[in-house]
Formats: C-alpha cells, sequence, structure tokens
C-alpha cells in the first residue's frame, strides 16, 4: 500500500519543521518534502536600527544555537566597518563558540536525537549488573556502579508504572526498529539525565564572559566583558568584573569536565550505539556535495591561514577537489523561491545573491487546518540556497570530511580509529549514521583545542595585554556613509552568514542564510531537492508508516534548527521589504 | 508604548521641534531688526560699543547704589536658583549624557550626591522666589501670566527630578517619564515666555551699555 | 495525597531521597521568601502520587526558554519532569513526533481536565488569518485556544509570550501577539526575559503546584519573588553609581574597575527582574557583572526602546531632520518678520520725507 505520511510537529528538534513523504508499496519513500511552518521577520525588523544593536536581534533567530547569529552579525558589522578586533577578544570568542558546539552537540546526541535509537521502555527490562560490566568495558566513566544504574531504572520504573510517561509519552516504545539490548537502552538512559546535569556547567563559559547563558551578550569590535584588574592596575587580582583569575580558573576546569564528558560518555555512547545500527551507515546522504566557510580563527577572520577549520566545497563525494567559496560573489550564493512561499521581482525561478536578497512573502499554501501541503507547488516559509547552483549539505559531516580531506591529523586520527573500531569504509560517512558520528568527532577535536585558546588567553593577560575592545570605530560619527559587509562563522549546524548594508549609521538591508536552510530548504527551480529530501529519499523504507522512526532518525541526525531557517517574511508584499541594494 | 516611551519619544522630539522652531524665530527676528542710526554725535571720550557693553554687561552682574538693599533678596535668591539650576543641567550625569546625546560633546559630571544637595538648595530658591512674588504687592502687581508660566516650567523639572533620583511616590520608571515630559513643557514654553531671556540677557544689556555710553550715562 | 503512604515512602519509589526533597522545598520557600512553615506544605503538595500535567505550547519562539530551563541549579529540570510533573507535549523534549504526539497532548487535556497547566513560550501571529506559523496544519491561535480551554491557568514564559516579544517589535510583520491578548478567561502568569532566569520558571511552577494558586503577581501579572525590585536597585555597581563613577566606554579605565554602566546604556533603573540577586547559571554572573548593560529584556517593548548602547536619559530619536527644519522654518519666520519691520519703517520714513518736501 502506498501511503502519505506526514509528520508534523517534527519534535525534538529547535522551531517548527513539517515533513510529508510519499512512499511506494514497500513503504520505500520515494517523495520527501520539508517544510518550515513558523516565520517571524526578523530581518524586516533589523532594518532601520543601529548596527551596533543587530547582533541582540540576530540572536533571537535562534536560543539552541544560541550564540552564533550574536556571532555572525557582529562580524559582518565589523566586516562592513573594516573594524579590528583586539587578540584576546578573539580568544574569548573562540572560548565561546568551541563551549557552544560541545554543549550543543552533546545535548544534541542525548536530548534530540538518542530516543530514536534507544527504547526507554526496554531499559526496565535491563540487569543493572550487566548494565555496570558493559559500561565498564567500554569506558572508565566513574559512575557505572550496578548501584548507580538499578537507581536510574528505578526512577524509570515509577515513571512508566504511573502511567504518567511525561515526554516520553506514545513514544514508538518496542517499535521493531530498536535493536539496542536493554543494558545499552539503559545506560543510554542514564547518561540522558548525566548529560542534562553536565551541560548546566559547560554554559558556564558564556555565563563567565557573556553575562548570562542563553543568550550571552557580544559587542561590535571586541567582547563587552573587560578582564577585571584590581584598583592598583594590576591585572587579574581583583573581582570588579566576572573576567578574573578566579574565573579563568573555573574555565579551565570547566573546560576539562567537559574533555572528560565527551571522552568517557559521548564518544563510546556514540559507538556502542552506532555499532548496533551498521546499516543506517549505508543511507541517509542524497546529496554528495559538501560545503564549509570556515572558523576559529587563531589571529583574525582576514587571516585565512590562522583558522582551525577550513572553507571549501566537495562536489560529488570527491575529497580530492576543493572549489573555494566567496560569499561577495554574486554568482556563488544564491537563494531561489519556486517552491517557497515568496515572489521575486524578476520572477519565482531566479536566484538572488544575499546582497541583493528580495523578500516579498506570498503565502499560496492550504488555508489552515489542512491535512496536506501542495507540493507540486510552493509548500515551505524557508528559501532554497544554492552555491552555484548546487544543492550542497552544511554541518559537522562537512566539516570533518573537510579536515579529513584536507589533512588535519587530529581528525584523521579520531576519524580512524572510529572507523576502524566499527569495521566501516571512509564512505560510511556518507549517511545518517556518519552524520551523527562526524558530530561526535569534531566535538572532540573542538573540545581538545580550547585548552590551547585558554593559555593563549591567559598568556597575553601576563603579558599585560587586557585589551577586549577596540574604541576606534564605536562611535558612528567615524563610519563611511553606506558600507556593506559579510559575517560568516562555522555554527554547530553548519556555514552560517549574515550580510548587512549600512547606510548613514543605520542598517538598511540585512540577510541570514542560515546552515538549516542550506540543509531543510525545499527543490529548487529545477527540481533538485535539498539535502533533508534527499537524504530521506536514499534508501528509506518504512517498517510501519504509522510510526515513522526512520524518518526522524535521519532527520534528527541533521539537527533541524528551523527558527534559524525561517527568518524573514513579507506579509503585505509592500515597498518596505522590496530591499534591492545594488 | 508606556510612559517612559512616550516620554523619551514623541514628547522630547515636539519639545525639541517647538524648542527650535521658537528660538530659531525669535533670535532671527530680533537680531535682523534694522538698528535704529544714532545721528547724535557720541559724548567725547565714549568707549567702543564692545567695551561699553562688555561693561555694561559686567556692571549688571551686581545691583548697584540706590537699588542695592531693595533688591538685594532678589538678587542673592536670583543668584542661588541660577547657579543651581546651571550646575544640575551642566553638572549632572544623566543630563551630561541627555546633551552628549544632542550635541555630541561631553565632559565629566559631579557624584551623585552633590547633584541632590544642589536640587534639594535649588528647590527651596525657587520656592521663596515664589513666595516672594506673591508676598510683594508690588511684585504681585506687576506679575503676568508669563512670569508663573515661566516660574512653574522651571520649578517642575526641578521637582520632578528630585522625585526620580529619590524614587518618591512610584516606581522610577514613571517618574523618570513625568521629569522628562516636564522637560518636554519646557522646551516647548522656553522661546515664548520671558525664559526666553537666557539668550537675550546678555543681548539687551550690552545694547543698553552702548546706548548709555553714546549718551555718556553712568548708571 | 491518594494514598496513605508517607512522603518518604512516596519520595523512595521515585528514586528520590527525602533530605534532596526537603533541601529543594526550603530552597524554593526560601527564594519566593515564604514563611519557614511553607517547606513542609511544598514538601507534601509536590509528593502527591499522581504529578501535575503540564503541556508546553511552542509558538513563534527560539527555544530559548526552553534552553533556559534546562539550567535550573535548583529545582532541576530532571527533579521537574521526573518528579512533581508530567511533561505531557513539549516539542524540544517529547521522544515522539507527528499525530502520535499530537494524540499525547489531547490525552492529557482529557485525562486532567480542568486541572493542568498551560505553560507558553512564543508569541502568536494573528494576522492574515494565522498562516505566519502552523502546527500539525493549525494555527498557534487556534491551538492555543483549544489547549487553554479546559486549563487551570496559563503561564508564559519569555517576553515573546508575555508581552509579544522580538516578533512583536517594530514593525511587527506577522501580527504577533501576547499570549494575554488572545486568552481572557483564564489567570495568567508572565515570567518575562529573553529568556527567563531559569529558577524564576522552575520556581513559580514548583508555587503552583505547592499552593495549587497564583503568586503574588504585580501588574504585569508577573510573580513579585522574581520581578519586584529592578536591577538597578539591587546592582552591586549601584555604590559607583551614587558617587558618579562610571565607565565611559567599552573596555576602558572604569570599565575595568566595575564601574556603572549607565553611560553606556544600561536599562537596569527600569527592568524588574532578579538578575542581580538570582544571578544566572549556578549564581556565576549576570550581564552587568559581565562588562554589558542590561538589556531590560523582562520588560514589554524593551527591542524597542532605542539603541541598546543610548543612555536612559537620553531622548530616543534626538536631533534629526525634523528639528533641524523646525529650526530653518523658524529663521526663515523671524528673518521674514524683520523684513516686514524694516519696510514698514522705511515706509514711515519714506512718508516723512515727503511731506516735508512736499
Amino acid at each position: 500500500m502506498k501511503h502519505h505520511v506526514v509528520v508534523d510537529p517534527i519534535t525534538r528538534i529547535e522551531g517548527h519543521l513539517r515533513i510529508e513523504a510519499k512512499t511506494n508499496d514497500a513503504g520505500g519513500i520515494e517523495h520527501a518534502y520539508s517544510s518550515g511552518t513558523m516565520v517571524r521577520g526578523i530581518e524586516l525588523i533589523l532594518k532601520g536600527r543601529d548596527p551596533r544593536d543587530a547582533w541582540a536581534f540576530a540572536q533571537r533567530i535562534c536560543g539552541v544555537c544560541t550564540l552564533v547569529h550574536g556571532i555572525a552579525s557582529v562580524r559582518s558589522v565589523e566586516d562592513a566597518l573594516k573594524y579590528k578586533i583586539p587578540k584576546n577578544a578573539q580568544l574569548i570568542r573562540n572560548l565561546m563558540i568551541a563551549a557552544q558546539y560541545v554543549h550543543d552537540h552533546v545535548m544534541h546526541f542525548y536530548h534530540l536525537h538518542a530516543l530514536d535509537w534507544v527504547d526507554v521502555v526496554s531499559a526496565l527490562k535491563a540487569d543493572p549488573k550487566a548494565t555496570s560490566t558493559l559500561a565498564q568495558s567500554i569506558s572508565s566513566y566513574a559512575k557505572s556502579s550496578p548501584g548507580y544504574f538499578a537507581d536510574v531504572q528505578k526512577k524509570v520504573k515509577t515513571f512508566v508504572e504511573q502511567g504518567q510517561l511525561g515526554i516520553f509519552s506514545n513514544g514508538f516504545w518496542g517499535h521493531s526498529e530498536y535493536r539496542l539490548p536493554p543494558e545499552a537502552n539503559l545506560m543510554a538512559v542514564a547518561h540522558y539525565l548525566e548529560a542534562l546535569a553536565w551541560q548546566r556547567d559547560v554554559v558556564k563559559i558564556h555565563a563567565i564572559f557573556g553575562g548570562k547563558n542563553p543568550h550571552p551578550n557580544f559587542l561590535v569590535g571586541g567582547a563587552p566583558a573587560p578582564i577585571s584588574t584590581s584598583p592598583t592596575g594590576a591585572a587579574g587580582g581583583a573581582a570588579a568584573t566576572t573576567v578574573n583569575i578566579v574565573a579563568l580558573d573555573e574555565v579551565r576546569s570547566i573546560i576539562a569536565k567537559m574533555q572528560a564528558f565527551v571522552e568517557q560518555v559521548y564518544i563510546p555512547d556514540t559507538l556502542a550505539i552506532a555499532s548496533f545500527y551498521k546499516d543506517w551507515f549505508k543511507r541517509g546522504e542524497g546529496v554528495g556535495n559538501f560545503m564549509t566557510y570556515g572558523d576559529f580563527p587563531e589571529k583574525g577572520m582576514d587571516d585565512p591561514s590562522s583558522w582551525l577549520i577550513p572553507g571549501g566545497v566537495i562536489l560529488n563525494r570527491d575529497l580530492k577537489r576543493f572549489e573555494p567559496v566567496d560569499l561577495n560573489d554574486p554568482s556563488q550564493v544564491q537563494e531561489f523561491v519556486a517552491h517557497s512561499w515568496y515572489d521575486y521581482g524578476d520572477g519565482k525561478n531566479k536566484g538572488l545573491h544575499p546582497y541583493d536578497g528580495e523578500t516579498n512573502l506570498n503565502y499560496t499554501g492550504p488555508k489552515p487546518p489542512f491535512e496536506h501541503l501542495e507540493t507540486e507547488k510552493s509548500y515551505s516559509w524557508l528559501k532554497a540556497p544554492r552555491w552555484k547552483g548546487h544543492v550542497v549539505e552544511v554541518g559537522p559531516l562537512a566539516r570533518v570530511l573537510m579536515l579529513y580531506a584536507k589533512g588535519h591529523k587530529p581528525t584523521q586520527d579520531i576519524a580512524n580509529y572510529a572507523l576502524k573500531k566499527l569495521d566501516l569504509p571512509l564512505e560510511a560517512m556518507f549517511s545518517t549514521l556518519g552524520r551523527t558520528a562526524a558530530r561526535t568527532l569534531e566535538t572532540k577535536i573542538i573540545a581538545d583545542q580550547m585548552q590551547t585558546w585558554l593559555s593563549n588567553l591567559i598568556a597575553n593577560i601576563k603579558g599585560g595585554d587586557v585589551q577586549v575592545h577596540n574604541p576606534e570605530r564605536w562611535n558612528p560619527s567615524t563610519w563611511p556613509k553606506e558600507c556593506k559587509g559579510v559575517g560568516f562563522m562555522e555554527a554547530p549546524r553548519g556555514a552560517l552568514a549574515h550580510w548587512i548594508v549600512i547606510k548613514n549609521g543605520k542598517i538598511d538591508n540585512y540577510q541570514a542564510v542560515v546552515p538549516s536552510t542550506w540543509n531543510a530548504g525545499p527543490r529548487d527551480p529545477a527540481g533538485k531537492p535539498g539535502p533533508y529530501e534527499a537524504a530521506l529519499m536514499d534508501r528509506h523504507t518504512l517498517a510501519n508508516p504509522e510510526q515513522p522512526l526512520e524518518i526522524q532518525r535521519t532527520i534528527h541526525s541533521f539537527d533541524p534548527c528551523i527558527a534559524c531557517a525561517v527568518h524573514v517574511v513579507d506579509p503585505n508584499g509592500d515597498e518596505l521589504m522590496k530591499i534591492k541594494v545594488r | 508604548m508606556d510612559l517612559l516611551d512616550f516620554a523619551r519619544g514623541p514628547a522630547l522630539q515636539v519639545g525639541l521641534i517647538v524648542f527650535a522652531f521658537g528660538v530659531a524665530w525669535r533670535l532671527a527676528a530680533l537680531l535682523l531688526l534694522p538698528r535704529m542710526q544714532d545721528r547724535s554725535k557720541a559724548r567725547e571720550g565714549a568707549p567702543t560699543a564692545a567695551i561699553a557693553s562688555g561693561r555694561e554687561v559686567l556692571r549688571r552682574m551686581w545691583p548697584q547704589g540706590a537699588f542695592a538693599e531693595a533688591t538685594r533678596f532678589s538678587v542673592i535668591n536670583g543668584y542661588i536658583f541660577h547657579l543651581g539650576l546651571a550646575i544640575i543641567v551642566f553638572g549632572g550625569t544623566p543630563h551630561i549624557l541627555f546633551l552628549r546625546d544632542l550635541f555630541g560633546i561631553s565632559w565629566p559630571g559631579l557624584p551623585t550626591n552633590i547633584i541632590n544637595g544642589v536640587s534639594v538648595i535649588t528647590f527651596a530658591s525657587l520656592l521663596l522666589a515664589l513666595a516672594r512674588r506673591i508676598n510683594d504687592p508690588v511684585l504681585r502687581l506687576i506679575s503676568t501670566a508669563n512670569d508663573y508660566i515661566s516660574w512653574a516650567m522651571t520649578f517642575l523639572p526641578v521637582a520632578t527630578g528630585l522625585l526620580a533620583i529619590s524614587h518618591l511616590g512610584a516606581r522610577y520608571e514613571t517618574l523618570l517619564a513625568i521629569h522628562l515630559l516636564s522637560v518636554a513643557a519646557f522646551l516647548v514654553w522656553f522661546p515664548f515666555g520671558k525664559l526666553m531671556h537666557a539668550f537675550l540677557v546678555f543681548v539687551s544689556r550690552g545694547t543698553t551699555g552702548v546706548h548709555l555710553a553714546h549718551r555718556g550715562a553712568q548708571l | 495525597m491518594s494514598d496513605d503512604r508517607t512522603l518518604g515512602e512516596v519520595m523512595t519509589s521515585r528514586g528520590v531521597s527525602r533530605r534532596a526533597f526537603l533541601k529543594y522545598a526550603s530552597y524554593l520557600a526560601t527564594a519566593m521568601a515564604l514563611p519557614a512553615s511553607a517547606t513542609s506544605v511544598i514538601a507534601q503538595s509536590l509528593a502527591t502520587a499522581r504529578r501535575q500535567s503540564v503541556i508546553w505550547l511552542s509558538f513563534q519562539e527560539c527555544t530559548g526558554c526552553t534552553e533556559s530551563i534546562t539550567r535550573s541549579y535548583s529545582p532541576t529540570l530532571e527533579d521537574l519532569i521526573f518528579d512533581f510533573i508530567s511533561l505531557d507535549y513539549h516539542h524540544t523534549l517529547m521522544s515522539v513526533s507527528g499525530a502520535a504526539a499530537e494524540h499525547a497532548r489531547e490525552q492529557a487535556m482529557k485525562d486532567n481536565k480542568g486541572k493542568y497547566i498551560v505553560i507558553v513560550d512564543g508569541s502568536v501571529p494573528i494576522k492574515d488569518g494565522g498562516i505566519y506559523s502552523t502546527i500539525a496544519g493549525v494555527t498557534n491561535e487556534q491551538m492555543l485556544k483549544d489547549t487553554v480551554k479546559d486549563a487551570f491557568a496559563v503561564v508564559s514564559v519569555g517576553t515573546c509570550a508575555a508581552f509579544g516579544g522580538i516578533p512583536h517589535a517594530n514593525p511587527n510583520p506577522t501580527g504577533a501577539v501576547a499570549v494575554s491578548d488572545i486568552i481572557k478567561d483564564k489567570p495568567i502568569i508572565n515570567i518575562p526575559g529573553c529568556p527567563p532566569i531559569p529558577e524564576a520558571m522552575t520556581g513559580t511552577i514548583a508555587y503552583l503546584l505547592s499552593f495549587g494558586k497564583l503568586p503574588e503577581l504585580d501588574k504585569l501579572n508577573r510573580p513579585l519573588a522574581f520581578f519586584g525590585e529592578s536591577i538597578h536597585d539591587r546592582c552591586y555597581r549601584r555604590p559607583f553609581y551614587e558617587r558618579g563613577m562610571f565607565a565611559d566606554s567599552f573596555d576602558d579605565e572604569g570599565a575595568r574597575k566595575g564601574w556603572c554602566l549607565y553611560k553606556v546604556g544600561c536599562k537596569g533603573p527600569i527592568a524588574y527582574n532578579a538578575c542581580a540577586t538570582l544571578k544566572w547559571n549556578g549564581g556565576i554572573s549576570f550581564p552587568i557583572q559581565s562588562g554589558h548593560g542590561c538589556l531590560g529584556c523582562s520588560e514589554p517593548n524593551f527591542w524597542d526602546k532605542g539603541s541598546f548602547y543610548k543612555p536612559l536619559a537620553a531622548a530616543t530619536a534626538g536631533i534629526n531632520a525634523e528639528v533641524g527644519a523646525a529650526a530653518v522654518v523658524g529663521a526663515a519666520i523671524g528673518a521674514t518678520a524683520a523684513q516686514i519691520i524694516k519696510k514698514r519703517r522705511q515706509d514711515v520714513a519714506d512718508r516723512a520725507i515727503k511731506k516735508v518736501e512736499g
């Protein structure tokens, strides 16, 4: 029987996503459609405001990958104003972005993704002692006693026996596609709780440098938190601001804690779970093109040689060739709206570079409440971004492939270790679980780099350099009458860039093209599906169309962030939004 | 939009527009007036216009001769609230920030406690000025609505400012809004009442000085 | 309590130690300034055998509020959802997607009619029939009305749900409104902030569970326990404000010495929240302590109060084209008036000369 499966809401993601899939008689997905169903219009709200304020607005695009839009925004303003930031600010930003990666990836794995592979109810059948043996066989993590697992099991048991399953209500428990033994399930549930407690400490790094998390503060021209100096002027001693010698010590111990959790829990769990689902290393990657913008500058965004992650494009899974990316080239990054609820002045089939971006909203979908979207026409609030016309995937898989292909030693080592452990070839990375594993691997690479950045920061301070903000271009009277710039970064979910046009000290145009738009966008005028859609159309068969667990797995492997992906709207198609900048 | 948004936004915007319009109008109208030519010959030894006007401005800083005793209170009290107002407006940090935002220049402020003290003295001094205006029969007779409105427009910002910094009677944002509204009212009234003397006082005194010197009069 | 087990037994059966539980109850009593006797009331109520059903609706949001609640140190989110409440619907956390998720919501509403609590994050777009945000093909407005119908109370977390927040910021492209603009017949508690302080959310929820009634609220429906005082009044930098010691710019001498941030745009004096007392992320810091002025994020329309770096004392518009134009027009009228007078005097003089000559 053919099925038209609708999954809406997709849960355990950020934002509002709807997937429609059409299957053949065997349950195999033949057509898949990804639709973002919520808009707020943040770019429109940004128009006419002070560019120095933009980061706070842009950051509210997303509270999960909180920080990334703030960083891209301050970088776009700094690029437009040719504004150099101090060394310390660069290091502080690196530390904050890295903390975001580690936090985001671990939480994604345990709280947003794990339940696609882990059967919570099955954990009740586990033997705590056997669980303890299993845990100790794969890791040296301290919390692994039979008593510990028995306590966790008791907690879950009460839950289930009470008949109030809360967040686990109506789960596809007992689905034939859940293949972990009860002990592995119990271990994963225990680590679900551990990770929830652990992440609270990780984000303290944001609170130290940015005052709070979620949504820490940023500043155009550097970092907002001065390095505390004592009344006598000696660096580091006083507690006038949070950034003092005590807090920097705390940062060091938090980093150590992050590294330990990644090494002792996250990596072993990923490998353990993956070993039961090896067939998921053979499906779920349908595009074959990957793109990174590059990030983590040691010296500054204008010196790509100092970036930890390089930028570039890989086409057709060819790891020997890299195309350079130029975000200012109008023929490279373009957004299409052929299947999106927008119109362009020169027709719906044209592609526009973000500097020339138009955003005339035109909802043509069914009137709510509705059953199905009109997938032959327009069906999403997301646009379809393309690089030189190519569909490209962005995110951890793209980054790990790029680092691997360019010969980054730590990446090659950890990737080869994992592949060997799972007895898989490199090609296995082009898959649903390849994507999930890449996320785990890059978490380690980045967590390991953090100590170096912190040491460099402390060395600078000891050397007497406490500057975190450059006042030179702060005052709008020092700005050119008109300028434009692009701020880019590698967000945890992939390549992110903000394009800004500043006129007379105010924002004249603001466009963000974000990772989840690259990945979750709809078809383009040529009918080429976006990465989510292509991935779902890559060898997926639904064992039970009523319980589309397989769709959840592959969609979650991308870590969707849909509030990010949809951000522009023009309800009336009025003049205000027909922004055209030359 | 709450009251504070209204005060910081539209109210002050209207205040500044009316102020700019009114001051420009009155200054242009007065300064571009054709001056009557004095065709008489100046007294022998009459000083130049610059010296004459400067001397007159200086001389008028303190009451002379016969008037000294009669005007002592209003002169002293006048100095107190004029200086007080100047210290508050140009020494209080929030006021400096207000002006910096308008004109792009700033200078260091005085500690809040000093501003508070000066505000209290100014507040009392303004009340005394009103009391005298009401109690002195002559002064009362020659007082017009202009005098009372101008007094109120000066007094209100001082009073509401004091309330705001002492958090008396309402939440800070409400008190701040009322204070800013009183400033907006001050700005609207300023060009059309006798508050305009802030711009004209030295012009009129100087002109008088030139006239008197021409005639050789010494007051 | 539906059975006669002791508190300890109930807790033990849930795998919670009695000590940990009482510790939490007394923390809550302290945080919300309740009398010491409240501790046992809280403990008893929270220990009811059936956990309170909570339905969490997410509309035009960024998930920052959900992220924030996971950062709560006491009570933790784990404590809350495993021991005290039954979180029956929550997009970001629930295991199941699609129709099964919607069924979970409907089931919870049916089973707990009149008793469940609805938590909302995100604003609700009402322009153009609400097409700017749909879930399962239903508009947010519809889902909100349907879900709240049989609720006991509504808790709007975050400035978006409480006051409209960033989607509501000028020019409000999607017609976003607050929950209280739509729901008029249910008690509503607002816990604003962008995001709210995690303990303000978990603390208020726990209060609701413990006492079955709303805590004392201010005129914007915010719990006074967390929103009763301004940041400025509780700020550790307040003495510098009083002494006139300010940071003039970011990272200058004053900034490094931790002086007041009023001059660089701090909105602490008009922001009512507990950042300066509870602080963030386990009490390690809060925005001002980390060098950036308060954005005033717990206040309605904080996005539209002029630049974040413009001091509170400055006019939001300042000297703009309109003020300049007014000055030019004024000068022109004044000059014309002077010209007319000049002409009139000339006429008088001419007439006089004519008379003499005539």
